[in-house]
Formats: C-alpha cells, sequence, structure tokens
C-alpha cells in the first residue's frame, strides 16, 4: 500500500520538485510563522543602526525610568521608554538582539560541526570509535553546563568571543547523538553497501551518503542548540559572567531591570518577551525545516 | 578474458558473528556461514537459495568484498585479494540489492546516482559522464526525463533499474543480484527478470543470484546451491537440481512452490515445525530434526560432502555404506 | 450451505484523504460469500485489497472513510451497530490475521499470558480454564509441547510459530468468518506451505468462511474457491478460482499469469510477459478503466466510458468491454507507454 503514491509522480516536469517544495515551504504553518517571527528580528537586529531611534549607548540622566508609550506618562520619543540610566530601550533591545542571534548561530555552528562529525564518526565506524566518543559524550553529559560555563568564563574574563566559545565548546553533544542515532540507521542502508562496493572513501561515503540524510535532523538540532545558547548566554549575562556591560545583551537587560521588577515591570518583561519570542520563532522553524526537507515529506 | 581460471572461487569460507547476550554473560558466536567452498565460472548464473536465516545473505555481502570472511578465502580471478590494485575488484563486482527504496539515496539525483562509480574510477570529465550515464539509462530502459528527478519519484520498478544502470555502468564482469525482485510486484518484476536477461546477454555478465523464489531461480540460473544453517547442502546444475533434488531438505523447497494451477493442493510439506537458530545448531547433520528421513547417524556426524561431477551432496542417505538399499538405488541413479 | 450468504459487501468504496487531494483506494467492491467458502482477494501492491479487509473489520486509518450500500455478516448489519456491538461482534465472530505477526504480538508479554488475555477478553471463564484452553488451542495448530511455549515471548519464536500462534489466538474466540492479510507473505516458502496447510485444514474443521488477502496467484490456486481480481481500486475479475485462473478473461489477469516464471511451464531464460507501465494515481478523476493506460487492447471507448463489471458465462464476472476473442492488440496507440 505503500506504493500508491510512486506511480503518479512519472512524467512530472522536471521544474516540478521545485515549485512543489516552494509551495509546501509557504504552506508549513510553523515554517510561516517562525520564519516571519525570526525575519521581524533579524531585521530588527541587522538594521539596529539605521532603524533605532536612539544611541543605545547614550544616557540620559534627567530621562531615566520612562515608562513605554501606551502607559501613562510614556511617549513616542522613547518608544519602550527608558532604563535606570536613561537609555533607550528599544534601541538597546534591537542592539541586544545582535548580540543574542550572534551568539546563538556562533555557537551553534562551533558545537554542530564538533558534535556532527563526531557523531558520524561514532555512528559509522561503531566499535572502538563508538565506545570512546560515547565515553566523551557521558562524560559531557555529567558536566552541568551552566556552571562549568560561570567558572570558565569567571576565571578567564567575560567577553563575546569567550561566551561564544565556551558555549561552543558545551553544547555539542545533542549533535553528536542525534548524529550517531541517524547514521546508526543508515550505514546499513545498501546505498551505503553499494558506495562501498565502488570503492568510495569512508570520508567520501561520510560526507556525500551519509550527511545529506543527516542533515535534516541535524537542523532541527541546530534551531534547538541555537535557542539553548541564548538562552544561557542570556543567563550569563543576568549573573554577570557573560558579555559585559555596557553592551546591550537582553540578559543585562533583565539582571539591571530586576531591581525595579515590582514598580516597573516592563523593564523585565520587555527584554524576556523579545527572549521568548526569538527562541519560539527559532524552534518553529526548525521543527518545519526538519518536516520539510525530509524525502518523505510530511506525514 | 580466455583465461580458464574460475571467475570467483570460494575456499572454505566461513564467517561468524559475535552476539552480545548480557554485559556479564560471555559473547555467543553465530556461525553464519560454515566452511562453503565454490567456484563460480564466467558465464554462470548461479542461485543460492534457502530459508532466511541460512547465511544466504551473509556470503553475498562477503562476495561483494564489504564483509570479511572469518576464515577461507575468496579468490577473484584466481587471486587473492591482497595480490591486485584494490580498486580492479570494486570495477569488476557490482551488485544489486532487494531494496530499491534504501538501495538508492534519497538525496541524491538519479543521474549522480548512476554516475557515482563512474567518477569513483577517475572519469572527471562531466560531458563524458553525462554521455555514458544517459546511454546506461537508456539501455535499462529509464527514459531521459528522469536525468535530474530524484528516487521518491520513482516507481519500485524505475528504482530497480537505476540501480540495475549503476551497478552496469562500469562494465563488471560479474553481478551479484541480492533478491533483485522479491520487492516487487509480479508485473514488475517479470520486467527486471526480463532487464537482468538482456544485460546478461549484452555485457557478457555472470550472477550470483540470492533468492527465496524458486521460480524466480529456475527461470534464470543455470546452476544452483542450496543452504541450510551457513552450509551448501547441495549444489547441482538446475536442470537437475529441479528434476531430481536429492537432499531432503531441497526435496522439501521444491515441493512447496505453488504454481498457479487449482488441479494441484496445498503441497504437504515434510518438514518438522521446529526451527533451530543459527546460535545453536544441533549437533551432526544441522537438518536433522526437521528432517523426514534421518537415520541413527545424522545426529552423531556432519555429513561428508559428497562430489559427483558437477554435483554436490551433503546427506548421510548417500553417503558411503550408511545409507540402506532404497537411497542408493536412487544415489546411483545420479 | 446457508440460504442466503454469509458475507455481503455491496459497493464499499473507501476514500483517503492526502495531501495530494482524495484518494480512492477502493471503489464499489461488490461480492457475496457463502458460508464455508474461501474468497481470495488478489492484487499488487496499491491494488486496494488490505483496505478492502480493513474497511471490511472497520479498522481504517483515522484519514479514510469508508461508504457502502450494505455490509453483512451473518445476517448482521455492520453499518448500523454501535461501537460496543459492533467490537464485541468483531472478536466473536470475526477476526484478522496479519503479515507480520511480530508486530501483532506485544514483545513484553508471554506467549500464555497475553493468550490467556485475548480469552477472557471475550469470554467469562478462569485464568487457569483460560490456560487450559490456549494449551489445547496451541496444539491445535500443530505447536507440540505446547505448555513449554506458553512461558515463551514472541522473540524467542520463529517466524512460522508466531504465526501459528496468531492463529491460535485467533480461533480462541471462535470466529466465523477470518480474514487474512497476506499471513504468510513474510514466510519462507517451506513454512508457508505449512501454514497454508494449516489454516486451510483448520478452515474445514471448523467450517470457517475465509477471506484471505495475497499477491501469490500460486497461492490462490491452492486454498480459494472464488478469486477476486483487484485492480486500482475495483474488482477487474471475479469468479471461481477454476474459472478465472484457466480462461482468464481481463487483460490484467492474462498479464499477470503470463508474467510468472512457472518452474516446469515457462521456457527457462526465454522472455516473461510483461505488463508494461505502471499502476495509475488513485486521486483525483477516475473516468474510464483503471488499466487503460497498461493494456495492450487499449480502444477509444476505454478512455471515456465507465466500466461495469459484467456478468460472464458460469458466474464469471469481469471489468472489460470487450470479451477475449474481441480482444485486438494496438487498436489505438494511446496508452502504449514504455
Amino acid at each position: 500500500m505503500t506504493d500508491q503514491t510512486a506511480g503518479s509522480n512519472r512524467g512530472a516536469p522536471r521544474t516540478w520538485w521545485g515549485v512543489f517544495s516552494r509551495s509546501k515551504f509557504l504552506s508549513h504553518r510553523g515554517v510561516v510563522f517562525g520564519g516571519t517571527m525570526l525575519v521581524i528580528v533579524l531585521a530588527a537586529a541587522l538594521l539596529a543602526p539605521v532603524l533605532a531611534p536612539h544611541d543605545p549607548y547614550q544616557q540620559a540622566l534627567l530621562n531615566r525610568l520612562k515608562p513605554p508609550f501606551w502607559m501613562e506618562g510614556g511617549s513616542w520619543t522613547y518608544p519602550l521608554g527608558t532604563d535606570h540610566l536613561g537609555r533607550d530601550y528599544l534601541s538597546r533591545l534591537m542592539f541586544g538582539a545582535q548580540i543574542s542571534i550572534l551568539i546563538g548561530l556562533a555557537t551553534a555552528i562551533i558545537s554542530g560541526v564538533l558534535g556532527t562529525s563526531m557523531g558520524l564518526a561514532a555512528g559509522y565506524f561503531g566499535g572502538r570509535v563508538d565506545a570512546v566518543i560515547m565515553f566523551i559524550v557521558t562524560v559531557k553529559l555529567s558536566i552541568p553546563t551552566i556552571l562549568v560555563a560561570l567558572a570558565v568564563v569567571q576565571l578567564v574574563g567575560g567577553s563575546l568571543q569567550i561566551v561564544i566559545l565556551v558555549l561552543g565548546l558545551l553544547l555539542w553533544h545533542q549533535f553528536a547523538v542525534v548524529a550517531r542515532a541517524v547514521t546508526m540507521q543508515i550505514r546499513d542502508m545498501d546505498y551505503i553497501t553499494s558506495a562501498r562496493m565502488v570503492g568510495c572513501s569512508s570520508l567520501r561515503i561520510l560526507a556525500t551518503e551519509v550527511l545529506p540524510n543527516v542533515l535534516n535532523q541535524i537542523i532541527v538540532v541546530l534551531t534547538l542548540t541555537m535557542a539553548s545558547a541564548i538562552v544561557i548566554e542570556a543567563s550569563l549575562s543576568f549573573l554577570g559572567v557573560g558579555v559585559q556591560p555596557p553592551l546591550p545583551s537582553w540578559g543585562i537587560m533583565i539582571a539591571e531591570g530586576k531591581e525595579h521588577i515590582f514598580f516597573r515591570p516592563w523593564l523585565v518583561m520587555i527584554p524576556g518577551f523579545a527572549l521568548l519570542f526569538l527562541v519560539l520563532s527559532i524552534n518553529l522553524l526548525g521543527d518545519g525545516l526538519r518536516d520539510i526537507t525530509s524525502p518523505q515529506g510530511r506525514g | 578474458m580466455t583465461s580458464s581460471r574460475p571467475l570467483l572461487e570460494l575456499r572454505d569460507v566461513s564467517r561468524d558473528f559475535y552476539i552480545k547476550t548480557g554485559i556479564f554473560s560471555p559473547n555467543k558466536i553465530l556461525r553464519a556461514v560454515r566452511s562453503v567452498s565454490m567456484t563460480i565460472e564466467r558465464g554462470d548464473v548461479l542461485a543460492i537459495v534457502g530459508e532466511s536465516g541460512c547465511g544466504k545473505t551473509t556470503l553475498a555481502r562477503m562476495l561483494m568484498n564489504v564483509l570479511e570472511p572469518t576464515s577461507g578465502e575468496i579468490l577473484y580471478d584466481g587471486r587473492p585479494d591482497n595480490e591486485r590494485p584494490p580498486e580492479e575488484r570494486s570495477r569488476k563486482l557490482q551488485a544489486i540489492f532487494q531494496d530499491p527504496y534504501s538501495s538508492l539515496n534519497p538525496r541524491k539525483t538519479i543521474s549522480s546516482i548512476i554516475s557515482l562509480p563512474l567518477r569513483i574510477h577517475g572519469v572527471r570529465d562531466s560531458a563524458s559522464v553525462r554521455r555514458e550515464t544517459l546511454k546506461i539509462m537508456d539501455k535499462v530502459g529509464l527514459p531521459a526525463r528522469l536525468y535530474d528527478n530524484y528516487p521518491n519519484q520513482l516507481s519500485g520498478g524505475q528504482r530497480q533499474r537505476v540501480a540495475i544502470a549503476r551497478a552496469l555502468i562500469l562494465k563488471p564482469e560479474i553481478v551479484i543480484c541480492d533478491e533483485p525482485t522479491s520487492a516487487l510486484d509480479v508485473s514488475v518484476q517479470s520486467q527486471i527478470l526480463n532487464l537482468l536477461m538482456d544485460m546478461r546477454q549484452e555485457f557478457n555478465l555472470t550472477y550470483v543470484l540470492i533468492s527465496h523464489n524458486l521460480g524466480v531461480v529456475e527461470h534464470l540460473a543455470n546452476k544452483v546451491a542450496v543452504m541450510y544453517l551457513g552450509r551448501i547442502v547441495e549444489m547441482a546444475d538446475c536442470e537437475t537440481l529441479f528434476a531430481d533434488p536429492l537432499h531432503p531438505y531441497t526435496q522439501a523447497l521444491l515441493a512447496s512452490i505453488m504454481t498457479p494451477d487449482p488441479d494441484l493442493g496445498i503441497p504437504v510439506v515434510e518438514l518438522g515445525v521446529a526451527f533451530p537458530s543459527a546460535l545453536n545448531p544441533p549437533d551432526g547433520c544441522a537438518f536433522h530434526p526437521r528432517c523426514s528421513k534421518r537415520i541413527p547417524i545424522c545426529n552423531l556426524k556432519q555429513p561428508d560432502i559428497i562430489l559427483e561431477g558437477e554435483r554436490k551432496l551433503e546427506c548421510h542417505l548417500f553417503g558411503n555404506g550408511q545409507c540402506d538399499e532404497g537411497t542408493r538405488s536412487k544415489s546411483s541413479s545420479v | 450451505m446457508a440460504s442466503s450468504p454469509y458475507v455481503i459487501v455491496d459497493e464499499l468504496t473507501i476514500d483517503i484523504r492526502t495531501a495530494n487531494g482524495v484518494l480512492h483506494a477502493v471503489s464499489n467492491v461488490s461480492f457475496e460469500l457463502p458460508q464455508g467458502e474461501v474468497l481470495c482477494i488478489v492484487g499488487e501492491s496499491g491494488s486496494g485489497k488490505s483496505m478492502t479487509a480493513l474497511g471490511l473489520m472497520g479498522l481504517l486509518p483515522g484519514m479514510a472513510t469508508r461508504k457502502a450500500k450494505r455490509l453483512v455478516v451473518e445476517g448482521r448489519n455492520l453499518l448500523a451497530m454501535s461501537p460496543l456491538e459492533k467490537s464485541d461482534f468483531l472478536g466473536n465472530r470475526m477476526a484478522m490475521i496479519f503479515q507480520e505477526p511480530m508486530t501483532s504480538l506485544n514483545p513484553c508479554f508471554t506467549i500464555g499470558n497475553q493468550m490467556v488475555e485475548t480469552i477472557r477478553r471475550h469470554r467469562n471463564i478462569s485464568a487457569r480454564d483460560a490456560l487450559t484452553q490456549a494449551s489445547k488451542w496451541l496444539e491445535k495448530v500443530g505447536i507440540p509441547s505446547s505448555a513449554g511455549r506458553l512461558d515463551q515471548y514472541p522473540h524467542q519464536l520463529s517466524g512460522g510459530l508466531r504465526q501459528r500462534v496468531m492463529i491460535a489466538m485467533m480461533l480462541m474466540c471462535e470466529p466465523k468468518l477470518i480474514i487474512a492479510d497476506e499471513p504468510t507473505t513474510a514466510l519462507d516458502v517451506t513454512v508457508q506451505a505449512q501454514i497454508l496447510q494449516l489454516l486451510s485444514a483448520l478452515q474445514r474443521e471448523l467450517g470457517l468462511t475465509m477471506i484471505f488477502i495475497t499477491h501469490d496467484l500460486g497461492v490462490v490456486s491452492r486454498i480459494a474457491d472464488r478469486v477476486a481480481v483487484m485492480y486500482a481500486g475495483q474488482f477487474v475479475e471475479y469468479g471461481a478460482t477454476r474459472e478465472v485462473l484457466k480462461s482468464a478473461q481481463h487483460p490484467y489477469t492474462r498479464g499477470l499469469l503470463k508474467c510468472l516464471p512457472v518452474p516446469g511451464r515457462s521456457a527457462r531464460g526465454a522472455h516473461l510477459g510483461t505488463i508494461p507501465g505502471s499502476v495509475p494515481s488513485l486521486t483525483g478523476d477516475m473516468s474510464g478503466c483503471g488499466f487503460a493506460n497498461r493494456c495492450e487492447y487499449v480502444a477509444p471507448d476505454c478512455l471515456t466510458s465507465t466500466v461495469p463489471l459484467a456478468d460472464r458465462e458460469n458466474e464469471h464476472r469481469v471489468r472489460c468491454l470487450f470479451r477475449p476473442e474481441e480482444l485486438i492488440s494496438g487498436r489505438t496507440a494511446a496508452g502504449a507507454t514504455p
């Protein structure tokens, strides 16, 4: 019963696949929603130098702790109000998005490359290679990520580069586990056997036969890791060991706002919601991409 | 090409697998293939038949050079592997697999799947890769418009044609066909069988055909090896074997063929229900617990190999001195 | 035996909603089956034969909708039953066996455990009696030393044994109608013959009515009283086994029979017959004969008119506009695909 649709695809024009995949792209609710949200955040981040109404570092103590425009006492000069130093909150939020996205992406890529290669090797070669790599993963899993990040950043000193590097070295395990599991399924497929028979090297098989089939799972992990890197960065910055002030990280904004949480809750809620918005959009997009890029399509 | 050496020769080939049964209990040994010897001549279509779990797939994978024998050696063109440039065997020996869904990488286009062997073996010029690919696609009956398609846009039969094209593009000498049609519908199966026969003519191929479909075997093969629990229990040329099977297992196998003939009833198969596992093979002849003709010696001693010309047999019923009158008269008629 | 047929299926239609539109998995399938007879539904993958079985059992997946004029088993209308009545009826009067027994047995429980559960779900007896029943039935399906087997887990049994256990479990509730969906396809040939032998013996002994789904014409010829050949969701040929196999009239059935390599009959090494092309898409408009795009005798009428399942002599029904002697090869060039 599984062959029912196979025949129907015969004789499709060569561009059919392209058209179909594009329409599938746009008809997936998660992708549309997540994508739109992400595009908004991305645009805000990238265009911050142009769009931001104020300099995010410029203090104006006279105008400190202004509420957003929809509240009493708010004005359109500072659409989201100002912080305790009188800096424009919207501008800081937009520049903060740059930091979050940069950290998320860079971390995900570093840990993705690291973890995926380990997972591919473990899954494909099995045996001793697998045992060693899985041991490293187990060790890694027993390390409390936030504590280690705290300790290292405390030791070396917080900066953007250090945070990226530390998180990149701490968040690869999911890539390794997922890549390994998928590779182990693929390893026994006949197309791998066939490639081996033809005389392909292991490296070539991993790169051209296995990796493309692992990628759609990796994309999902990539988004998850990106989201958690953003959250961890915010936490580290909140705790004062991440990105250092005056850089406008969302974590720092929440930390700075927490003293006013009872009387001026928006100081915490605005960057908090921004964080939620960004992480949610990335996760939605990731799920959607997985559905779309799998060769079987949805369902 | 004129050499008299057999194309492929197996000498006492065995393959064991170690099965983990628990953390503290010792590993069990699964003896998937047990000292198999045979030769495959140029132009042969050798069929290996047997039940699932009899070791025929393991044997095929050793022939494909993707699994090392635990002991024994496989000679290709009279020479073992270490005396030959490594790419020679991968050029001359190709395979077609059972499941056309798992044998094609879903992420690659038809053309890149078919042309992979060509590109691996040093054809870099993209124009000639394209030309060769289209040529072989035409040979196996794939329309050129599928060149840039993906496997999931093809039907099962078309996919199997892609697999055949990939196997043939390097003009190999021998193709291992592992259940090439058993995942296909009857109407598609016959197309693929016809294609395999045509390609054999055209490229002077030798086939090793792994199959459990005896109808297909009878149609295609000229030699048949019957495997049971890792051993070849009977081997003969196809006509002889189908006309006069000697081993009780072969007899049962042939008796259970069901041709579409409403005049005949369901065949009666004289085999026990118990199915011994390869992890724990019975003593003596591995087949004796299911054999309806067993004699006392069967569970004591592994039968010797009886060779009569092209024919090979492992059964006590036909051994020297052990057989009774009835079976001797039959064995003498061979 | 009985005056009215045991099973009556009247215009059973099953549609499945898919991303690409509605798939007409089964279209207007009708048949009647007297008690104690075996009907084989034979067809290739995607022909709708399994869907017909599932539709009859009411076990369709969520995306599928079933329509029928009448579905009657043992004089009871399946369409009018409440869910409770239906689940009772399904266990006690109708049962189904599947292709892969491993997926229908729970790997976490012993055979005995599962058999006892099955009996006690439908019958109010003690666990001890149920166990006795279970071992009685295991012996009946040819599993000796059944007491030991009851304590084994499904993975400890070979495929043939598992299928025997499934048959025992199914028969324990003493159903009258059995629907078997490719029960021997996953088995080795020798085991297949044994299981068929067993099923057929039990069917005769217990007077069961059986609907047997398969793709193997060899199996059909040996066990069926009647055959329905299914193609693209429709019956294309229906009649007594001997009649259909010996004097097949539909081009598809005739083509199928020519495709098979038969030891001792088809010439070794010669080309086998083929049916060119592949199964049409079952989504969208389904006018004309479903087989037209692969039929070598296709005529202009085949593409436009609806082809009925026409009665021929000897209760033989064929969905073709032409009688076999009227079939002329290459009438039009249309549909001649490579």
